[in-house]
């Protein structure tokens, strides 16, 4: 499963509604009824995800650029 | 222990279908087309742990043989069903004489074989008249295939040709094609986990991939002349 969790640079992050450090996780990624599972930082009690924004910004942005195209 | 992609356990841990897209009715509906006699040689090229091979002897009382290059997927196979006759193989070197099939059965895997060998061979062992029944994944956009070369080895993704070149492969390899139907719509449903799960495709580069080459999925029937 591809990893997208840069602990060097997000180990800081937690939830403002939870009050309790991100974990990494599974999280269900889907585009179009295709559908993923990745590892990314989430909340463990309200399952908040967090989306680095490289990857948001990135190949997030570029799928969403492709499948608009197509 | 490695494993090349489609050796993966998580394939063989799933439902039987799960390989290819919309699972078995592509099957179902190339041989409700050929109307095959039950006295038929079917080989299913490519046929991994046997899973359409069950399929053609449980649910249509046809005989297949099936031929793969993974052992360890042909020995999968013959733990569940000892009765059909397997052998290890490359689809571009089949150890069969000449004429002596009846219908051949390729799903998802001419493009992970040498297409035009292989086409030339399963023309070589087929009979005349003899069925050529092929689902794969092909380029609707041929001037974006190049995107799909660059994905990982050991999948079918850097060998998917367009449709014009596999019709004009298998015309001129001695065929005459009876059926090209689209059926892309499978794709939406295929499992992508399965995918990347089982080979070092991340799945983001593959949907952008795939969505720039328009990634489709057709069905074939052929006949041999």
């Amino acid at each position: 499963m591809s990893d997208y969790v840069d602990l060097s640079k997000e180990k800081n992050w937690m939830c403002a509604n939870c009050n309790v450090p991100l974990v990494s996780g599974k999280v269900d990624i889907s585009y179009l009824g295709n559908s993923f599972q990745v590892n990314l930082l989430k909340c463990p009690i309200c399952n908040l995800v967090l989306v680095p924004e490289d990857l948001a910004l990135g190949k997030m942005a570029e799928v969403e650029k492709s499948l608009e195209d197509k | 222990m490695t494993f090349t992609v489609y050796e993966h356990p998580i394939w063989l841990e799933s439902e039987p279908a799960s390989m290819h897209p919309e699972g078995f009715k592509i099957t179902e509906r190339a041989l409700k087309h050929c109307n095959i006699d039950p006295s038929s040689t079917i080989l299913d090229v490519g046929c991994g742990a046997g899973s359409t091979l069950n399929i053609l002897q449980n649910e249509n009382n046809l005989q297949g043989i099936g031929i793969d290059p993974s052992a360890n997927l042909l020995s999968y196979a013959h733990q569940m069903n000892a009765n059909i006759w397997l052998t290890q193989a490359f689809a571009e070197h089949l150890p069969l004489a000449n004429e002596s099939i009846d219908a051949v059965i390729s799903e998802c895997t001419l493009s992970l074989f040498n297409a035009k060998k292989a086409i030339q061979e399963c023309q070589r062992i087929l009979k005349p008249n003899g069925y050529f029944i092929v689902s794969d994944l092909y380029a609707r956009d041929p001037e974006n295939i190049d995107k799909l070369k660059e994905l990982p080895g050991g999948t079918s993704f850097p060998r998917v040709m367009d449709q014009e070149k596999i019709i004009r492969l298998i015309m001129i390899n001695g065929f005459k094609i009876s059926i090209w139907q689209d059926c892309s719509d499978a794709l939406r449903q295929f499992s992508l986990d399965k995918l990347t799960e089982s080979s070092s495709i991340d799945p983001f580069d593959l949907i952008i991939r795939a969505a720039k080459a328009k990634l489709g999925y057709y069905f074939l029937i052929a006949r041999k002349k």
